[in-house]
């Protein structure tokens, strides 16, 4: 399955960690974005095709929450899968950012594995919805 | 009194093994000998309760934190990547803490700095090190009064 993701996270070194592990889990993805904050994610989706969104939340200049809201207000973009990645586990955090759309939630520290099963659960997900289109 | 070092060790051990590929061989409160060798790195947290958060260790084990966290070779992992990595670090063992702690709170954290010398470890902050085999991770936790 070919697909773009972009990753953004405000560390290089956990931009890097992920690319890793989504190569690692078996998944090939035909390019790997990354963006520092949500303000250079937005530049970047809306000059590339992006079919899935790993962010964190805690970033500067836009932070996962903005990011989710900036992107739920843009009909070009309001489709794009968001998973958020972060190591908040409270429920709160969880149910606030699946309500300002995000497509699921990873908690760190994640096995690599679980982040490649649940981006291939995501990515399998948009694929069948497309098809029913 | 709410146990604050059940959490904190379950948060670090987690943290080192799945995402770091380090194991935890034991855990202490003993002090620890730092000598100039050792990197730290610090942040501040705010929200339902702030305070601050650190961790250190020898440039040795930083380095083999590194390597096992970004899955490159010694020689080609520059001293701002070794840095990086640690602030990855102490941003998500303090995350993971805080929100197995206060499960129903929200916080923020600001970004980690890294520090060569010696940071003042807050008096009275809890504090845990951690044996790694190559080495230890010595890492404390203050609740601002």
């Amino acid at each position: 399955m070919a697909f773009n993701v972009l990753i953004v996270d405000d560390s290089p070194a956990m931009r890097k960690f992920i690319r890793r592990v989504i190569t690692l889990s078996g998944l090939d993805p035909r390019e790997c974005l990354d963006a520092g904050n949500g303000q250079e994610a937005l530049e970047l989706l809306r000059a590339n095709w992006v079919d899935i969104v790993l962010t964190d939340i805690n970033m500067p200049v836009m932070n996962g929450e903005q990011l989710l809201r900036a992107l739920s207000g843009d009909p070009l973009l309001e489709s794009i899968p968001v998973m958020v990645i972060s190591t908040d586990r409270t429920e709160i955090r969880l149910k606030q950012m699946l309500a300002l759309g995000a497509r699921d939630y990873v908690t760190k520290p994640f096995l690599p594995e679980t982040l490649g099963y649940a981006m291939e659960r995501l990515l399998m997900g948009e694929k069948r919805a497309d098809d029913r289109h | 009194m709410i146990d604050i070092k059940s959490p904190l060790t379950d948060a670090a051990s987690d943290v080192l093994e799945s995402m770091y590929f380090v194991s935890v061989l034991g855990c202490s409160s003993d002090p620890v000998k730092p000598d100039s060798n050792w990197i730290w790195s610090r942040l501040n947290f705010s929200g339902n309760g702030a305070g601050s958060f650190g961790i250190g260790t020898s440039s040795v084990m930083a380095r083999i934190i590194a390597e096992n966290f970004l899955g490159q070779a010694t020689e080609e992992i520059t001293q701002a990547q070794i840095e990086e990595v640690l602030c990855e670090l102490s941003n998500m063992i303090c995350g993971s803490f805080l929100s197995r702690y206060r499960t129903e709170a929200l916080f923020d954290l600001a970004h980690p700095l890294c520090e060569k010398t010696l940071a003042a470890i807050p008096a009275g902050a809890t504090t845990q090190t951690f044996e790694l085999g190559e080495g230890v991770l010595h890492l404390w936790l203050e609740f601002a009064a």
